[in-house]
């Protein structure tokens, strides 16, 4: 029963990856070059769709962590750890791919531009939540600590997303979720959104395998402590 | 003498631009996407290859019991 649900497991993760591997190739061979920064843009549909899908990560982490409140369930953690760790992930790869398109475009791999400086934030929150849960013992206070900080990830999202008006930034300003409509071309708004889809569905996978993952591990132990006692 | 300014180059030295439109985005393109395959791909082989190894230990634990 374990072994086939493994085999769908890998075969659902192969098409993820290839519904993400062909939004590449319309990234570069459907999407037509940018007036203005050129081919050099084309990393964008790398970049926006890894950082929605690390913001998505914080929507769940969120919900969970009202759930845990509630409920004060040590198993809702683990898919809240999953989630962060998967939120980190593709947190870093924003970071990494920004910094890459900016030393082409702005010149320098990296400035403490207010959009890139809550990016980085949202990466130490989510390495703060993956060393706050490994430290605490499991427990209520562990369940309701990493609440709290699950809620502060998704409170960072919203002023990630405004930090480009709120603020004087390199960073330039939503092209896509804006007052007045997109100012993109047709052809590359639909990769662009493609690609995010299929950067969710490569993220929701890999939090539903890392759960499960962790959630055998906990049954392990479990399992484990139940023998020695026994 | 006609000469093409770019943000980064003089016009009195003949060195590659590096930065602004003139900059060859090829490397930093393949740089981007084979990061993200290695991290997409490294965090999904270490995800198969845990589970592998966890089913080992949950059958030998069953088999001691």
């Amino acid at each position: 029963m374990s072994q086939t649900k493994d085999s769908s497991a890998i075969l659902s993760g192969l098409f993820f990856l290839s519904t993400m591997a062909a939004t590449w190739c319309l990234a570069f061979w459907y999407a037509p070059v940018d007036a203005n920064q050129g081919e050099v843009y084309r990393i964008m549909f790398l970049h926006v769709p890894s950082a929605f899908a690390a913001f998505s990560a914080s929507l769940v982490i969120f919900l969970i962590s009202l759930i845990g409140f509630k409920s004060r369930s040590e198993e809702s953690l683990l898919w809240a750890r999953a989630t962060a760790e998967v939120g980190l992930t593709f947190t870093i790869l924003t970071l990494a791919t920004g910094s890459i398109w900016g030393k082409p475009t702005w010149g320098t791999w990296w400035t403490w531009d207010a959009r890139l400086t809550t990016t980085f934030l949202l990466a130490l929150l989510y390495a703060g939540y993956l060393l706050l849960y490994q430290s605490m013992a499991p427990g209520p206070a562990r369940v309701k600590v990493c609440g709290a900080l699950g809620i502060l990830i998704f409170i960072d999202v919203p002023i990630i997303y405004k930090s480009v008006t709120w603020w004087r930034t390199l960073h330039q300003p939503p092209s896509m979720l804006r007052d007045g409509g997109s100012t993109m071309d047709p052809d590359i708004l639909r990769t662009l959104l493609l690609s995010i889809v299929a950067m969710i569905g490569v993220g929701a996978w890999l939090v539903s395998q890392r759960g499960r993952n962790l959630k055998i591990r906990y049954e392990l132990e479990t399992q484990s402590m139940a023998q020695i006692g026994t | 003498m006609d000469q093409t300014i770019s943000p980064n180059t003089s016009p009195t030295t003949s060195q590659p631009p590096t930065y602004g439109p003139n900059t060859d985005p090829t490397p930093y393109i393949a740089g981007a996407y084979v990061f993200g395959l290695f991290l997409i791909l490294g965090f999904a082989g270490f995800i198969l290859i845990e589970r592998r190894h966890l089913r080992g230990l949950m059958a030998a634990l069953k088999k001691s019991s």
